[in-house]
């Protein structure tokens, strides 16, 4: 236990002093025993319900949009002639701004639970993207190239990035308890349709200033090293100029990949659990009907100044020249139809839970992405308060977006026989949007049928006559 | 645990539904600023030039070239190749010659047969001498123009034409006319022509047909009413050579006087209105050279007379007087001569003359030798060369300018910084006083004051100076501005021994960078 304190307070010291960000869907784990579409994030965590339906349209959808520098304080803020407040907000920002958006539409769900297996078949619609801004990206029109806002007069912009995906994966999953009921594995196979994609890929570019700090202007080089904007799906198909109906279409449809989840669940105590999942781990294929890839070769240029010799002599500067020349031989390269493969963003979830009562549970999640060879983490800590089936309710404070304050809340409502769903990661944002950074919102209307735990519960009762639960379920 | 978990949920809820109402109010009070103000601070680069002391005077000096010696020195060269150019026409030249052709008079065989059948057709060659120029042995005329005048009395129609030659059957244009005779009228006709003719020639030697010219007469006379009578008609024929241009003369030809006006040159460059200061420069091997052509066939002698300088109006106690004598040219080439006038000329320089005066005499011929020509294209010339290489000394030039500008608006600026940076390899200093001035040449702000722009240096180990320039605070007086004062003072650096003037070698340059650092704000 203390290994596990330990090593929880070191992931969280570290946490605190990262600027992470993410996307991840905590609050769903903290409702993982009656939200069926929980079952997305460790298909080896059984719900208690024996039979899990969602329609389209209703079973849900959860949107997330969160960036790390900035919020509404800040941005009215004024100084103190009135004006907007600059200063306020650029020293806000930080080494990297970061802008995420994420959606999920669950267009169907289907989950059945056995004795000791959950089998679930789900569609589910994702649209996410990612834009990382450095703070020189901001210092340099703000402050401009001789400001000491930027480091020994660099503007250093590879640090800018971005990605956007959609994609529609349809996915079944199966899990079950093995070591007579002490551990529970499941995995979910997924089939992926991609519909949209566009980054700026390894986007390395930097102007700096020389000069010293009494004088900065001596010279401007501007630096960038080849790098790929690559479209796929629509698009692909929209930068192609493919406006037809049948290329819309085709562009939407025409991309394939797969995926796959794996998770597992150890009851290392009665009171202790352990739990573990992968997601996330696949590809889609960009189909080379609708692709394009611009690249924007290497370009070095350093202006020192015009000659004034040419000046005195009433000729052209040579240095006009020059850069026309320098322009005009970059040789940006439109190249279509070259298929390519992306991997889908892969997330891990790895935590322990405590039964603090019958009812109350602890748990401590650490959630990690695997992003362009980083992994990001987030860190939670979950309390959660079951009220049998019928009423599920769960608070979380995660370490994630750079700050240690982001608390998530969410509760499932099971009103015969629907389950209404609510539930937010960022529940700062919601309690005071002046402040907050972000949107982050599921909700959605599940069917749901039956509970493996009512036998249980009813022998509870009848042994200790209490009325701790209240059980709505249909069975 | 119950009754906690009860309280602790009412808790939150109560909290909840505190801070979201507290928080959603203030929503309503967000209000963006009323402005934006934007103060970005912007260095640029201006200027990147490296350029030679070479560069600098190829572009302003125009005409004049500039070569390096052995040691790779910059030499200045100022070169005149017609300072004093007259071509042999301008002394010689071939007078207006008129020849009188013998009358033509039918003889008696002719006049029988006129009478006899009406008509009579005469061939007739005539051969008439070309006057001999004064001296001369041989003339090649290149053109000129002829004029001839024809007479005749006969009582009749006559058909009249001529034709001429040199005596090296090079033909002349002739002339023809028909003389219609009416009855009862008086039978003198008279017809003038003229024309032009070119290359013919005459020799004035022992044999004599080679001065002569032939004419060709066919004439047909035909009757109108009455018969001739022999001895009482003729034709009479006068023709003129005049404005000819010679193509070459040989013989003796007279001696010319060359003659031209005292000439007086300004020298006082330092003492221009933009140029003060207590000069002192010494150059140490200034050359100066004379260049004489002669392409005639005569000699020439060229006599400077009173080469004086002049200092505060002073002449030179010893003015200078030279002769020199071109032999005369192989025909077909040119003869040419050259005279050094090098220690004079470093002596004339340094003293640092206000001007100098002189005058060119001369005298083609003056041995009146016997044989010579001219030709067409013979000339005589006399130029210059001057060759300064830039071993010097010089201290003391101070350059004062001044422009117009017509204010500064620097209302949203807060600052600019300039920042001039040299890294200087020739052996020149340079001190730069800059002040920008109102209306009334007041000060409004000093730029540099005496900043040294350039330090002197060497190609082994130039020298790197940097400023920086500053306006900042209130810069709003700037609107005041209407010049830009400049004082520059340039000097050489101190030589190195043994020498006692520095050397400017080609390659020495000047590294010079410009940069502004500035910044503004803008108000949204």
């Amino acid at each position: 236990m203390k290994k596990i304190i330990y090593t929880l307070l070191l992931i969280s010291f570290s946490l605190t002093n990262t600027k992470v960000f993410g996307q991840s869907d905590m609050i769903s784990y903290g409702l993982i025993k009656t939200l069926p579409q929980a079952n997305n994030l460790n298909p080896a965590i059984l719900p208690d319900y024996k039979f899990s339906m969602g329609f389209p349209g209703l079973s849900g959808f959860h949107t997330n949009t969160a960036q790390n520098f900035t919020n509404m304080a800040i941005l009215f803020s004024k100084d103190a002639e009135g004006n907007v407040d600059t200063d306020n907000i650029f020293n806000n920002l930080r080494r990297n701004n970061r802008i995420s958006t994420g959606n999920t539409v669950n267009i169907f769900h289907l989950g059945v639970r056995g004795t000791t297996s959950y089998t679930a078949f789900s569609i589910n619609t994702k649209f996410s993207s990612r834009f990382s801004l450095p703070r020189e990206l901001f210092a340099l029109p703000l402050y401009g190239n001789a400001s000491g806002q930027l480091e020994d007069g660099l503007a250093d912009l590879s640090r800018l990035s971005t990605k956007t995906m959609g994609y529609t994966e349809v996915g079944l999953s199966h899990g079950r308890e093995i070591l007579a009921g002490k551990m529970t594995i499941g995995v979910r196979i997924k089939y992926l349709a991609g519909h949209a994609y566009a980054d700026l890929n390894s986007f390395d570019a930097s102007l700096r200033t020389f000069g010293n700090d009494d004088f900065r202007g001596d010279s401007i080089q501007v630096n960038s090293n080849s790098f790929d904007i690559r479209t796929a799906g629509i698009v692909g198909a929209l930068v192609n100029e493919d406006n037809d109906q049948e290329d819309i279409i085709g562009s939407l449809l025409a991309n394939r990949g797969f995926g796959l989840d794996l998770g597992a669940t150890y009851d290392f105590t009665k009171k202790i659990k352990f739990f573990a999942s992968l997601n996330d781990v696949g590809f889609i294929k960009w189909g080379s009907n609708y692709t394009n890839r611009l690249n924007v070769p290497e370009f070095q240029y350093t202006f020192k100044g015009a000659d004034i010799v040419e000046l005195i002599n009433g000729e052209d500067l040579s240095v006009i020249d020059e850069i026309d020349s320098a322009i005009s031989d970059l040789d940006i390269q439109s190249i279509k139809n070259e298929s390519f493969s992306t991997a889908l963003t892969a997330k891990l979830y790895a935590g322990a839970s405590y039964e603090l009562s019958e009812r109350q549970t602890a748990s401590a999640i650490l959630y990690s992405e695997f992003f362009k060879g980083a992994i990001i983490p987030a860190f939670t800590a979950m309390y959660n308060f079951q009220g049998g089936t019928f009423f599920n309710f769960g608070l979380s404070a995660t370490v994630m977006n750079g700050r240690v304050n982001n608390f998530g809340t969410g509760m499932t409502l099971n009103l015969i026989p629907f389950q209404l769903v609510l539930a937010t990661n960022d529940l700062g944002s919601i309690i005071n949007p002046i402040k907050g950074r972000g949107v982050d919102f599921r909700f959605g209307i599940n069917h749901t049928f039956g509970n493996v735990n009512k036998s249980k519960s009813r022998a509870k009762k009848n042994s200790e006559n209490t009325i701790d639960t209240i059980d709505l379920g249909i069975d | 645990m119950k009754k906690i978990s009860r309280k602790y949920r009412h808790f939150i809820a109560l909290f909840l539904t505190m801070s979201m109402a507290g928080c959603y109010s203030e929503l309503q009070d967000l209000e963006l600023g009323e402005g934006f103000q934007w103060s970005p601070e912007l260095g640029v680069p201006l200027v990147d030039s490296e350029f030679t002391l070479k560069d600098i005077l190829e572009t302003e000096a125009a005409g004049i070239n500039f070569n390096t010696d052995e040691r790779n020195t910059i030499v200045i060269n100022i070169t005149e190749d017609s300072l004093f150019s007259q071509s042999a026409s301008d002394y010689f030249s071939l007078n207006d010659e008129t020849i009188v052709v013998p009358p033509l008079i039918l003889t008696q065989e002719q006049i029988d047969l006129f009478n006899a059948n009406g008509s009579v057709i005469v061939i007739q060659e005539v051969f008439v001498d070309y006057p001999q120029p004064s001296g001369l042995s041989e003339i090649v005329i290149d053109r000129g123009n002829l004029v001839s005048q024809v007479e005749e009395n006969f009582p009749a129609d006559i058909d009249l034409s001529y034709s001429l030659e040199d005596p090296f059957n090079n033909p002349i244009p002739g002339y023809s006319n028909f003389f219609n005779y009416n009855v009862g009228e008086d039978p003198i006709s008279t017809a003038q022509s003229a024309s032009e003719f070119r290359n013919i020639n005459f020799q004035f030697g022992e044999d004599s047909t080679l001065s002569k010219v032939k004419v060709s007469f066919e004439i047909e006379i035909t009757r109108v009413d009455q018969d001739l009578v022999f001895g009482e008609n003729s034709i009479d024929l006068t023709i003129s050579f005049r404005d000819m241009d010679y193509g070459a003369l040989y013989g003796d030809l007279p001696s010319q006087d060359i003659s031209t006006e005292e000439n007086t040159i300004n020298t006082d460059f330092f003492n221009q209105d933009e140029l003060l200061g207590d000069i002192e420069y010494y150059l140490n091997n200034p050359q100066f050279k004379l260049t004489l052509k002669n392409s005639m066939g005569l000699p020439v002698r060229f006599d400077v007379n009173n080469f004086t300088t002049y200092n505060d109006g002073r002449p030179s106690p010893e003015p200078i007087n030279s002769a020199i004598l071109l032999p005369q040219a192989e025909e077909g080439s040119v003869a040419e001569s050259e005279t050094d006038f090098d220690s004079q000329f470093k002596e004339i320089v340094n003293s640092l003359p206000d001007s100098v005066s002189l005058q060119i005499d001369g005298l083609i011929d003056p041995n009146n030798s016997p044989r010579n020509y001219v030709t067409r294209d013979s000339y005589i010339q006399v130029g210059y060369e001057v060759n300064i290489p830039l071993e010097l000394r010089l201290s003391g030039l101070e350059i004062n300018e001044s422009f117009s500008i017509d204010g500064i608006d620097a209302q949203d600026t807060e600052y600019a910084y300039f920042k001039f940076t040299s890294t200087n390899s020739l052996p020149l200093d340079l001190v730069l006083t800059a002040d920008l001035l109102d209306e009334d040449s007041m000060v409004v702000r000093n730029l540099f004051d005496g900043v040294e722009l350039l330090k002197g240096g060497s190609t082994t180990s130039p020298e790197a100076i940097s400023n920086i320039i500053k306006l900042e605070g209130n810069l709003e007086d700037l609107q005041r501005v209407r010049r830009v004062g400049i004082r520059a003072t340039l000097a050489t650096s101190t030589p190195t021994p043994p020498d006692d003037f520095v050397r400017i070698s080609a390659d020495a340059a000047v590294k010079f960078n410009l940069a502004v650092q500035a910044q503004y704000t803008v108000e949204f």
